[in-house]
């Protein structure tokens, strides 16, 4: 069952649990998927979902509809993500010989870390782990708009919305990661001789 | 388009090789039973004993407030009565 905001703000008002379920059904699929592409983690990333969802059932009355639904939850999801990782930072921060400062450099890291993507098969497994490892080279910006247009299929008014930006900003943005992405990549090409 | 260019495109063009993580079903159960676990947490403490908590603390305050008043005006007798009992004896050792 899918509902268009009005009428979903409206049983939310009668029947806030049905209207959750509905909620569940609709947008589960799409939050997991945009968590565990942030946090790169399954359990971290169902853990992740979990807490947007309970934010959503706690606040669910405090939506009125100024903005459209699906952008609320996209919010919240990327607010979580950020948190998630800057806690997980600063607990990598203890470690001994840990970075701690955003590597600029157009080179990937050797050491390239493989997560079990249920959505990737065996034969991509190797270009998707070299992928993230460049998109974790990009600014946060640059990075949430790609994993939102490009993987989550998510339009530029919408990205603009919810990085409470301007559409020729995400139009920018996206240019830009783009860049970054294929030098990266480049360079990773040339030095391994792929 | 040479090789490599061939492949940093097809690298960046994710949508051709990652698909949707799809949610257990298990998971989108867990998910949907958030407002009973949510209510479950809410009726763990009745309010009831939250009430009495509320009462006990503010009784707490109260001693504490009356008590430390009590001290301070205890003191202040026990030092104008001090000083009496100084100003007697100098006058005595004066004599």
């Amino acid at each position: 069952m899918k509902l268009d905001d009005q009428s979903f703000i409206e049983l939310a008002q009668k029947n806030k649990d049905r209207a959750f379920s509905i909620l569940v059904d609709s947008f589960s699929g799409k939050i997991f998927n945009t968590c565990i592409n942030l946090v790169r983690n399954k359990e971290d990333a169902e853990d992740l979902t979990q807490e947007v969802f309970t934010a959503i059932y706690l606040h669910l009355d405090k939506f009125k509809g100024k903005s459209k639904l699906s952008t609320w939850i996209y919010s919240l999801a990327l607010n979580k993500s950020k948190e998630f990782l800057r806690k997980k930072t600063r607990k990598k921060r203890f470690g001994i010989f840990t970075t701690i400062e955003k590597d600029n450099s157009d080179t990937l890291p050797i050491n390239i870390i493989n997560f079990d993507h249920p959505g990737v098969q065996i034969e991509n497994k190797e270009r998707a782990a070299l992928f993230y490892k460049a998109l974790d080279q990009l600014a946060e910006n640059q990075k949430n708009a790609f994993i939102l247009h490009k993987i989550e299929g998510v339009s530029y008014a919408e990205i603009a919305d919810v990085l409470e930006t301007s559409i020729p900003s995400v139009e920018s943005l996206m240019f830009r990661a783009k860049k970054k992405l294929k030098a990266l990549l480049n360079e990773y090409y040339k030095n391994n001789e792929i | 388009m040479n090789n490599k260019e061939e492949w940093v495109e097809r690298t960046i063009e994710v949508d051709a090789y990652i698909n949707s993580a799809i949610p257990s079903e298990a998971f989108v159960k867990r998910l949907k039973s958030i407002p009973n676990s949510i209510k479950a947490s809410y009726t763990l403490v009745s309010k009831r004993y939250v009430w009495a908590a509320a009462a006990s603390i503010a009784l707490l305050i109260c001693l504490n407030v009356f008590s430390a008043k009590n001290y301070l005006s205890q003191n202040d007798t026990a030092s104008a009565l001090t000083e009496t009992i100084n100003s007697d004896f100098n006058f005595l050792n004066h004599i």
